[in-house]
């Protein structure tokens, strides 16, 4: 009985109290009021069709407002933020069905009345260019100086980026002059060709081609290029094969004289064969060598001097990194017994006792502290 | 169950079909000698070849008896492309001959590490080799994933379907580069805009064929056409040829099409470069393969390249279309130069407003 | 006399509705916390919500989708050969149900008479050497 209890104490009255709060606005019968919000019509939105079918129209000309997409946009027809459509260019309005929408009405506008919509499927799209060629001088030239904002802002850099890498190429050409006339003492008909040719090959090269590939597109390059300059200035057919033969001359020239190395400058040429037995030497020689000193250091170091001529770049990473390890790998003669002052420390976790190893290292296993 | 049934059908017959031998295609087995042996034979004690830092390798731990596992499945895969290749000799239909031999050679691993492990456009013939009816099969299959895919959306979204032709059942892969103008060693996606120093010089093709066609025979009509040029009379458009090959040949490995593989007989149309004047917005520049049923005759120096009926020269050709690719290209102030380096007229400036 | 918890009932009835903007109760679905789970997981994005990739070596990857493929290759196998099996069988149930209803149309209608209600037929009693010491039951039939 805790709980009559309980509810004749007054522990249950104040939930008893609200029963009888409930009861009361239940039985409100105020109801005739009526809702607060009847009298809040507002006016019209003039929605609808401002253009009907068949009616002619500008660019710009609102033809249907509506809310959400009654109907959609089709041809030559813009629709905007609250779903007004618009005609895009001038012409005659229809509304129409497309079979690959079934369940959509369209508005577009037709460029003339004989054009029917929707168009054909399959066929060209009708479409108006509408532009006109300016023809006061001084307004053209002003339009052909106009820029966007954004590529007028990027012009300038652009420019300078250019110059510079003129300048650069410049200087290359200069260097490769340089390394033809004096160092390789090659006889060369063309050299302004012969530059050109190079610095292509180069730039070929450096993205990437294989070298067959780059050879011909560098050579294409300046056949083309005299070609469309025997075009521009007309001349005659043979003078056009005597440039191309010079052409030819000086690219097999080159080709079979210079080549670049991995570091992509202008070198002697070195058929694979040799190429093959450098790089075998090279290896025999490293592998003599062990590193103890710092001579010894120097010494393999002076063995990589020439490594670029005849090594690829991975090659040379691969046998640089094998042979000229930075850190030799832990051996009874690398490690120290204790920490002194000729020692070097490292220390490294250990994960299988979970701690840190305190690892002293002579002074031999570094390279750079010999 | 599997070990048992492995067991009897390897009683049957011991046919190491898959296992390198004279009349076996190279391409057909890995090139590199400890990744093979890694992957038949189990994986070394140093850890799997194809990682290259030793402390990656120490760090690697393969998935608990992959090896036994494998080497059991290895085993029965290689017993029912045995019994595919027996039904290959078997077999008269050329098709059905492709059919089977992409089953047998398809559930190969070699085959598939090949394929998924190297270049798929720029293809080393020794590892895929697209001679071979399986790779041939996975390039199509790659392609389908979705390079074709993006081409076929370019192709719609920027209306060269239908404003060229009308429509395009895609067979072979059509790629493009510029590696004449800048040096630029990059394949073209579809729908790009590119500079008009860059496309100065002809473009390269490369025609990739997946299906089964005689290489030796089938010849092909790359045509590059703008349907963007302005039409003033008309207040209009109308489409330009800037581009044309014809009975181009083209096989399945060696398809890169440039001036190695083409020479003046071949270019029905020499190469203008894209020159869109001032303000008549972005031009674009569909690039279109068909296959021939026959080689190409006829006078084409007569031919209406500023007024290019493309659809017209298709029927009256007889071509199929079968592959497309577009750029587009837009004023820059380089168009001026290179409009001087061919020789052609200043461009004319355009109203910036349309009216 | 009303007994106290009826009255109670009676009386806190209408609070219980007064007071429905405080939910203890889940209103049909799942219970709360497990609706709190599937909000938090449904708020998390799809890629944390996958188990993590395996990470193999190329060749590993290989591997596993040799053994992958195997294992297909094998259940399609089966799959084939089971199929045919039934086929047989099939095949063999009615040559013999033909030729049963060619000699004797009686036995054969008493054969396909239909077991609708029939839960647990006899036939499909495995049988054993000794007796189950509960008796199988072949005769049940679902009370309505």
């Amino acid at each position: 009985m805790s709980l009559w209890n309980s509810i004749s104490n007054g522990t249950i009255c104040a939930k008893k109290g609200a029963c009888i709060i409930l009861t009361q606005v239940r039985t409100a019968t105020k109801r005739a009021a009526g809702s607060r919000t009847s009298m809040k019509d507002s006016a019209g939105r003039r929605l609808g069709p401002k253009k009907y079918e068949g009616q002619p129209v500008k660019v710009g000309e609102i033809i249907m407002r509506q809310r959400g997409t009654k109907f959609y946009p089709g041809e030559n027809v813009g629709i905007g933020k609250d779903h007004t459509i618009y005609a895009k260019e001038p012409g005659v309005v229809r509304y129409y069905l497309d079979p690959f929408h079934p369940r959509r009405k369209f508005v577009g506008v037709s460029l003339s009345r004989e054009i029917k919509l929707p168009l054909p499927h399959f066929e060209p799209s009708v479409r108006r260019f509408g532009r006109q060629v300016i023809k006061n001088e001084k307004q053209a030239a002003q339009e052909e100086q106009f820029l966007p904002r954004k590529k007028a802002l990027a012009k300038d850099e652009i420019l300078k980026n250019l110059s510079e890498r003129e300048e650069r190429r410049n200087i290359l050409e200069q260097e490769f002059v340089k390394t033809l006339t004096e160092s390789l003492k090659l006889d060369i008909k063309d050299l302004k060709f012969a530059t050109k040719y190079l610095i292509r090959l180069r730039s070929c090269l450096k993205s990437g081609f294989s070298l067959e590939d780059a050879q011909f597109n560098a050579k294409y390059y300046l056949e083309y290029e005299t070609k469309l300059k025997s075009k521009r200035e007309s001349w005659g057919s043979e003078k056009l094969a005597e440039q191309l033969q010079v052409l030819q001359d000086t690219t097999s020239l080159l080709n079979e004289s210079t080549s670049f190395n991995n570091k992509l400058s202008l070198i002697k040429y070195i058929t694979s064969a040799e190429k093959l037995a450098l790089k075998q030497k090279l290896i025999d020689d490293l592998k003599e060598k062990t590193i103890v000193t710092k001579k010894d250091r120097d010494e393999v170091r002076k063995l990589f001097n020439n490594a670029c001529d005849y090594l690829t770049l991975s090659e040379e990473v691969y046998l640089r990194r094998k042979f000229l390890k930075p850190v030799r790998p832990e051996t009874t003669a690398t490690i120290a017994d204790k920490p002194s002052k000729k020692t070097l420390v490292m220390r490294r976790f250990n994960y299988e006792k979970s701690r840190i190893d305190v690892i002293p290292r002579k002074k031999e296993a570094f390279l750079s502290k010999l | 169950m599997l070990r048992r049934s492995i067991h009897t059908s390897r009683t049957l017959k011991s046919a190491n079909v898959w296992s390198p031998s004279a009349n076996r295609a190279k391409s057909l087995g890995i090139r590199s000698e400890p990744i093979r042996k890694c992957i038949l034979e189990g994986t070394p004690s140093n850890g799997p070849p194809s990682l290259k830092r030793r402390s990656n390798r120490i760090k690697y731990n393969s998935p608990e008896k992959i090896d036994d596992t494998f080497k059991l499945c290895y085993d029965f895969l290689q017993n029912r492309a045995a019994k595919t290749y027996e039904q290959v000799s078997k077999a008269q239909d050329s098709k059905e001959v492709e059919k089977l031999l992409i089953e047998a050679e398809l559930i190969n691993p070699e085959v598939q590490y090949n394929f998924q492990h190297n270049d798929k456009i720029d293809n080393n013939p020794e590892t895929i080799d697209y001679e071979q009816p399986v790779y041939r099969h996975l390039g199509k299959e790659h392609w389908e994933s979705s390079a074709q895919m993006l081409l076929m959306q370019r192709l719609e979204t920027l209306k060269v379907i239908p404003d060229t032709l009308p429509t395009l059942v895609p067979r072979v892969e059509v790629n493009l580069k510029f590696p004449f103008s800048t040096g630029v060693n990059k394949w073209i996606e579809p729908g790009e805009l590119l500079s008009s120093n860059s496309t100065s010089f002809p473009p390269v093709f490369k025609i990739q064929e997946y299906e089964l066609v005689d290489p030796t025979k089938q010849l092909y009509t790359i045509l590059v056409v703008n349907p963007d040029e302005p039409d003033l009379k008309n207040d209009s458009f109308r489409t330009t040829l800037n581009y044309g090959l014809a009975n181009v040949q083209v096989g399945y490995n060696d398809n890169i099409v440039d001036a190695r593989k083409c020479n003046n007989s071949n270019v029905i149309a020499d190469y203008l470069p894209p020159v869109p004047e001032k303000n008549v917005g972005s031009q674009r520049f569909a690039v279109w393969v068909f296959r021939q049923q026959a080689p190409l005759q006829g006078n084409f120096s007569a031919l209406n390249r500023n007024r290019f009926d493309i659809r017209g020269f298709t029927d009256q050709h007889s071509l199929l279309p079968v592959g497309a690719h577009v750029w587009r290209s837009e004023w820059d102030s380089n168009v001026e130069n290179v409009r001087e380096q061919y020789g052609l007229p200043k461009g004319r400036i355009f109203t910036r407003v349309r009216s | 006399m009303l007994s106290p918890s009826g009255r109670c009932g009676q009386m806190i009835q209408p609070v219980r509705v007064f007071a429905r903007s405080v939910r203890t109760k889940s209103k049909g679905g799942l219970p709360p916390a497990a609706q709190r789970v599937v909000t938090q997981l449904s708020v998390m994005s799809a890629s944390r919500k996958q188990p993590k990739l395996l990470k193999l070596s190329r060749e590993d990857l290989i591997k596993h989708q040799t053994i992958q493929r195997c294992w297909s290759t094998y259940q399609a196998e089966l799959r084939v050969e089971r199929n045919e099996q039934l086929k047989l069988q099939y095949k063999s149930t009615k040559n013999a149900m033909d030729l049963l209803e060619q000699l004797d149309p009686e036995l054969f209608e008493a054969a396909n008479a239909p077991e609708h209600g029939k839960r647990f037929p006899l036939e499909l009693k495995v049988p054993t050497e000794f007796p189950p010491s509960k008796i199988w039951y072949g005769e049940y039939k679902k009370k309505d």
